[in-house]
């Protein structure tokens, strides 16, 4: 039987888009005809279920022989999440040694179909709890970074890349999320007034592989097509560990270009 | 003198018809899984009280022996109070000044307490049953329950 390929969509910095990337990445694995997971491990602010187009996570259904909890399916994905446990609209003031028992559970309880892939919607951070999951994730394929191409988002990819090398957790790639905004009549801008920043060179200096730039856009057609690039590239990349010194070097060019980005501003 | 919540409890655990209707709702196979299973529910404060309960094929029986647990519940009066009002006024406009709490949000919120080998599992069937099942066929008891707590409020 295949091994399922689990991957953890990941940045430190919220509002990249974590959950889009994840739900779009689930559907293009479908497209090319995989089995796809999507497992929304964001304990307190769960919004997997949304960026697949729900207002509200379905309840959980339980198999009560084997007492396991079954996914629910959104266009033939299937999705755990734990809205769907405690609802859309309370605060989860669950203390940390709560909420990473309730992570290790969820990880263990979900009775999951025959996967080719399974995608996991992080949260944005460096706590305990995330430490905890890189350490129960024995079988991680690799991290999909989740990124903008923004001065202001750089600070949090070269923790994000040191919090990588700390747990010796392979990488995947990076997307480069709402590179550019596309608008209706198809004209590009960039929408934002952080200067951008290339890292798709820093990722080619240093070899990580950069997956993909996916526009801002109501353009459907134009975010799936990018994701159909993305999940080839995906499929044919081998995950790489940072070595201390290649995570260094990446660090550093990621800042010299941030830098660079604000100095072409002045 | 009882407690409010051993008061409240009593009349739970006295409504056997309740339980067997409830038990007869779930499907077979969810049914032999819960049935024999034994939880205790602590609830805090001086209105407040420990029930250890067992399910059995004739409904919710109390017992004495704390061995054996599934789980262990944890809440305040306070936060029992909020979910007796949030129950008391299901199915009917809500009182905006006074809506209570449902459980659910009151367990994210960390005001109940849930312990066990699955918990997710575990508050997920609890919460499912409640939810699905006894709800509604609890409701009387609620409103019952409020008028007390209120007029035990007003009396001091």
């Amino acid at each position: 039987m295949a091994m399922v390929k689990t991957a953890v969509v990941a940045s430190l910095k919220g509002g990249t888009g974590k959950s889009t990337v994840t739900a779009n990445l689930g559907r293009a694995f479908h497209r090319k005809g995989s089995q796809v997971g999507l497992l929304d491990v964001d304990a307190t602010a769960p919004t997997l279920h949304k960026a697949l187009g729900l207002a509200e996570a379905p309840r959980w259904e339980t198999n009560a022989a084997e007492q396991m909890i079954i996914p629910y399916q959104v266009d033939d994905l299937y999705v755990v999440t734990m809205a769907s446990h405690y609802g859309e609209n309370p605060a989860v003031l669950w203390d940390e040694p709560t909420l990473i028992r309730a992570m290790r559970e969820l990880n263990a309880l979900v009775k999951w179909p025959q996967l080719d892939y399974l995608f996991l919607d992080s949260p944005p951070s460096s706590s305990k709890f995330m430490q905890e999951l890189y350490d129960c994730l024995s079988d991680l394929y690799g991290i999909v970074l989740v990124f903008q191409p923004s001065d202001i988002a750089v600070a949090d990819l070269v923790r994000t890349i040191d919090f990588i090398r700390i747990k010796r957790a392979p990488v995947v790639g990076l997307v480069s999320n709402m590179a550019v905004c596309i608008s209706p009549k198809g004209e590009k801008f960039w929408p934002y007034l952080s200067p951008r920043v290339d890292i798709g060179s820093v990722c080619e200096e240093h070899g990580i592989p950069l997956l993909g730039e996916v526009p801002l856009t109501s353009l459907q057609a134009k975010v799936d097509a990018e994701f159909d690039k993305i999940a080839d590239r995906i499929e044919n990349t081998k995950p790489i560990v940072l070595t201390d010194d290649l995570a260094t070097r990446l660090c550093k060019a990621i800042a010299r270009r941030a830098v660079e980005a604000v100095i072409r501003r002045i | 003198m009882a407690t409010i919540t051993e008061m409240l409890f009593n009349f739970i655990l006295e409504d056997k018809a309740m339980h067997m209707a409830t038990l007869m709702e779930l499907s077979p196979e969810k049914r032999l899984a819960v049935v024999g299973r034994k939880g205790q529910i602590i609830v805090t404060g001086s209105q407040g009280g420990v029930f250890i309960v067992r399910l059995t094929p004739v409904g919710i029986f109390r017992e004495e022996d704390d061995s054996d647990l599934r789980n262990e519940v944890l809440m305040d009066y306070d936060t029992l109070r909020e979910i007796i009002i949030w129950l008391a006024q299901l199915g009917a406009p809500r009182d905006s000044k006074d809506p209570g709490l449902d459980p659910r949000s009151a367990y994210a919120n960390g005001y109940i307490r849930i312990s066990g080998d699955k918990v997710l599992y575990d508050a997920e069937e609890i919460f499912a049953a409640l939810e699905k099942h006894a709800f509604m066929k609890m409701q009387p008891i609620a409103k019952h329950a409020l008028a007390a707590m209120r007029k035990a409020a007003k009396d001091g």
